[in-house]
């Protein structure tokens, strides 16, 4: 499998939960974790969940200030792939019918020998495309995002 | 309070290819009526494959980085105004203090550190709205923007995105989305939207 290979329907995938994110005191996050054109996911095809979140770790725990408070990750939620994708595919609201002007894949985007960051050969992305021109990326909308955060289940890291 | 500070950031983008499949319009309305999972394998298949955002990692400048450091020092609630001191409460503060702390690349490769023209707009909003949400929870977008959002009365949410020109807004209640530019009539026009979601 290729970068930008769509991956299997049936798989399912992780997204880590950073500092920003999520506020812990309020328990709630935000839909903007997922508002990106891209947004980065991990596939338990590849490695497991053990594996997975030490190279979260790994890799974000570098990302901030010596003298910061701990930024890492603080949560992870996962779903199947053929869930996110379905998550475009659903009237925005019950009163507005229109679907979203966005469609969604998820692909294949292994990372290896990049600088700065952890090789992560489960690293997959959801991508937003314009629904009338899918050769053309597309941020994907809030709303649609707040769907794809209810989808992902956010959870606090065991400790 | 007016800021007017730029973090210069720089993204670059490589397009490897073009996309590899045959798109056309009957295509699409054709892959509306098929149902999930067979829309969503249909989706899978006309991912364009070439496409790849690569190397969006993007960074402070030397000069924004100073500036931010040295306003983290000061203390970050001299940063912004009363009115946003009041709406997000020391807890709010604190986090917003964190954002600062954040470095490019903090959640993947097109991440970016806090805009602080974003904290100007953030700042200038609650200012001139006095709107002063309960539960009002901070966040930080990937773009570096502050994020704000609340639960209305029915326990759905309503969230703003501050950026330098203005604030997306989002009311899950009605699915509404949209953006207002920076300034009175923008701050107006959603104070005005959002403020019967906000509990007396």
């Amino acid at each position: 499998m290729a970068k930008g290979d769509p991956i299997d329907l049936s798989e399912e995938v992780i997204r880590a939960g950073m500092y920003p994110y999520w506020d812990a005191d309020l328990k709630r996050a935000t839909p903007s974790a997922f508002t990106s054109v891209e947004v980065s996911v991990s596939r338990f095809a590849i490695l497991d969940f053990a594996h997975i979140v030490s190279i979260f770790k790994k890799d974000f725990d570098g990302r901030v200030h010596a003298d910061g408070e701990s930024m890492e990750i603080r949560g992870t939620g996962r779903a199947p792939v053929a869930n996110v994708i379905q998550q475009a595919e659903e009237p925005t609201n019950d009163k507005n019918k229109s679907l979203s002007n966005v469609v969604l894949t998820v692909v294949e985007d292994k990372i290896e020998n990049e600088p700065g960051a952890t090789d992560n050969p489960a690293h997959a992305l959801i991508c937003g495309w314009e629904r009338e021109n899918l050769t053309q990326s597309r941020k994907i909308s809030r709303g649609l995002a707040k769907r794809l955060l209810d989808v992902f289940r956010w959870e606090p890291l065991p400790d | 309070m007016h800021l007017n500070l730029s973090t210069n950031d720089r993204s670059q983008y490589r397009v490897t290819g073009s996309f590899s499949g045959t798109v056309g319009s009957s295509m699409i309305a054709i892959a509306h009526l098929l149902a999930i999972p067979a829309y969503a394998a249909e989706s899978q298949r006309l991912a364009p494959r070439g496409a790849i955002v690569v190397g969006c990692a993007t960074s402070d400048t030397q000069q924004s980085t100073t500036v931010k450091v040295g306003l983290l020092r000061e203390d970050v609630s001299t940063l912004i105004s009363d009115g946003a001191n009041a709406a997000v409460g020391a807890a709010g503060l604190k986090r917003l203090g964190n954002f600062f702390r954040l470095q490019a690349g903090w959640d993947g490769r097109a991440s970016k550190p806090i805009d602080l023209n974003s904290v100007a707009v953030f700042s200038s909003f609650f200012a001139e709205t006095g709107l002063r949400p309960d539960q009002l929870g901070v966040f930080m977008s990937a773009q570096g923007n502050v994020v704000v959002n609340w639960p209305d009365q029915a326990g759905q949410l309503i969230e703003l995105e501050f950026h330098s020109s203005g604030v997306d807004y989002f009311i899950e209640r009605s699915g509404e989305e949209g953006t207002v530019q920076r300034g009175d009539v923008g701050f107006t026009k959603l104070l005005n939207r959002v403020a019967e979601f906000v509990e007396a």
